[in-house]
């Protein structure tokens, strides 16, 4: 019989980390498996071993004595593993150019999220990138843009950039949001929510405080395309009067919001949940993460994105209920040891409506201009694509079979969620109601000689 | 276009870029450590445009490139190894040279 874990944990991020500390606390066998080469995830990037821990605040901060418990722990954890396919007692992954296939009796996928990606024309040229990029580079290399920086989009990750840059004193020559106004007025009604995390309310509106008078702001941008000029990026953009201005950059950072990244659990068919203010699918997991799939949990921004504080309690969560499943822990014991995790969920969910609503995306922003790239694989306009649109096209799987959009290496991940949006708006059709591409095995592009020499365990050939 | 704002205490390696060295510091991925001297780009697509690494974190697979042989490499996934050889992918990737030289 091939060795099986007791609990394969896919994400190496706060969730992932805090579901280890509680099964292997509790005794089981866990393997903790991600594609970085140390655990922390995208928040807590590198916080083990960058030199930035004292520079970027406590949020960043207070990843280190996760990772450091983390590391601690008797969690086997695999680093530079890239799975590619899941199922609910067993995990493909690749590493080094070889595949592995491992065994377990519950699997937990806190895979996090990923930047919403919104094509604008010239977003592919280099020094284009997303903000989230910028935040990688710094937390991991110590590395910033030399500037003059541009900064674009919607969301309090986009305060923490710019907040960021002029900490470090780069240059910013503009930060464009392209948020609504009237969002906030929206907002409004759940600002008693937000109270419930008063720290860190205040927190984010002294970032928006200093973005706004260490930079110049513009509010609600539109039209915005980026081009090359010289050696450097111009930046076109319209005000909310429709005035045209342009803004030079060496470096320009786009961010609109955060998505769940959901192409794992599309893979492994588990029911999803549409998110009508934030414009997303996450999967649809109950309290202890449990999936509409036997076996199969998710925990953190993968089940929906609120953030490092709610991912860590919702690891701790989804860990001690498997530890009742398996037989470690009784009931009263979970329930007794989940009551402070619990509580944090509650407060973080009661100050999410209000960011939800307040850094809503905006629909003209979703709705690429006709010279956008929008398939970066394969090279594909939006107005190639809404040709095919136009012609009948009403599935994301259907104009992949058709126009290409999503053929390439990325897998769609990239193009996905905005192919949708342009058939929901072409058709007028609802978007909930449009299934996004079919998510396929393997996961990310394998050579073949990999796939070949894979060692499928005999009892599941 | 990208620069260093702090040292950390990582041991200093050198790796080769289109044959060029370049002193970087372990622990770096592969695709940060070219920012400088990739100009930012680490490929060009078919079609023949220069793509740069857009998200660093393994979505958006636009730093593809060729490490020490082996094409279609997500560089920013690779960490940086003492006399890893990186070249920029260029147009499709060329299995056939693998083994030799770079596409």
């Amino acid at each position: 019989m091939h060795n099986v874990w007791d609990v394969i944990i896919v994400g190496a991020g706060p969730a992932g980390m805090c579901a280890a500390l509680e099964t292997t606390g509790h005794g089981l066998r866990t393997l903790v498996l991600d594609r970085q080469m140390e655990p922390g995830g995208q928040i807590y990037r590198s916080v083990g071993s960058s030199a930035m821990v004292d520079k970027l605040g406590s949020d960043y901060a207070a990843g280190l004595p996760l990772v450091k418990k983390f590391n601690a722990s008797d969690a086997q954890f695999e680093s530079g593993a890239n799975v590619w396919d899941i199922a609910p007692d067993r995990v493909y992954y690749s590493r080094q150019g070889k595949s592995y296939c491992e065994q377990a009796r519950h699997v937990i996928l806190a895979t996090g999220a990923m930047e919403r990606p919104v094509p604008l024309p010239g977003w592919t040229l280099p020094g284009v990138m997303g903000s989230g990029a910028s935040d990688v580079l710094l937390k991991s290399s110590s590395l910033l843009p030399e500037g003059p920086v541009v900064l674009c989009g919607n969301g309090p990750l986009i305060l923490q950039a710019a907040v960021h840059l002029s900490q470090f004193d780069i240059p910013v020559a503009g930060v464009l949001l392209t948020g609504r106004l009237g969002n906030a007025l929206r907002a409004t009604k759940y600002a008693l929510g937000a109270c419930s995390r008063p720290g860190y309310f205040l927190h984010g509106v002294n970032l928006a405080i200093q973005t706004l008078f260490k930079h110049k702001c513009v509010f609600e941008a539109q039209d915005i395309r980026i081009s090359e000029k010289g050696q450097g990026l111009e930046v076109l953009f319209a005000t909310r009067s429709g005035k045209k201005k342009e803004l030079t950059a060496s470096t320009v950072l786009l961010h609109e919001g955060v998505i769940s990244e959901s192409r794992i659990t599309r893979l492994a068919r588990c029911r999803h949940t549409w998110d009508q203010c934030q414009r997303y699918w996450h999967v649809d997991a109950d309290l202890w993460g449990q999936t509409s799939v036997p076996g199969l949990r998710t925990a953190g921004d993968t089940a929906s994105v609120r953030g490092a504080v709610a991912a860590q309690a919702e690891g701790h969560l989804v860990g001690l209920d498997v530890c009742r499943e398996l037989g470690s822990i009784p009931m009263s014991q979970r329930d007794d040891e989940a009551r402070p995790h619990l509580r944090i969920i509650k407060r973080c969910k009661s100050l999410q409506p209000f960011l939800d609503e307040y850094f809503a995306p905006t629909p003209s922003m979703l709705q690429p201009a006709a010279d956008a790239i929008v398939c970066r694989c394969e090279e594909l306009t939006a107005g190639e694509l809404r040709e095919a649109i136009n012609e009948g096209c009403y599935s994301p799987n259907g104009l992949k079979s058709q126009a290409r959009p999503g053929m390439g290496t990325c897998q769609g991940r990239v193009c996905g969620q905005a192919v949708a949006e342009m058939i929901a708006d072409a058709h007028g059709i609802p978007l909930e109601n449009l299934p996004l591409y079919t998510a396929q095995p393997p996961l990310f592009p394998l050579r073949l000689g990999e796939l070949v020499n894979t060692s499928i365990p005999p009892d599941l050939l | 276009m990208f620069t260093k704002v702090s040292d950390s205490n990582n041991k200093k390696i050198t790796i080769y870029f289109e044959d060029e060295p370049v002193e970087v510091e372990e622990g770096m991925t592969v695709a940060a450590a070219v920012l400088e001297p990739s100009h930012g780009w680490t490929r060009t697509t078919h079609g023949g445009h220069k793509r740069g690494a857009f998200c660093h974190m393994g979505v958006c697979h636009e730093c593809l490139m060729t490490i020490d042989g082996v094409p279609n490499q997500q560089a920013c996934l690779t960490p940086v190894a003492d006399g890893m050889k990186v070249y920029r992918q260029n147009g499709e990737p060329d299995f056939h040279q693998e083994e030799g030289k770079h596409a």
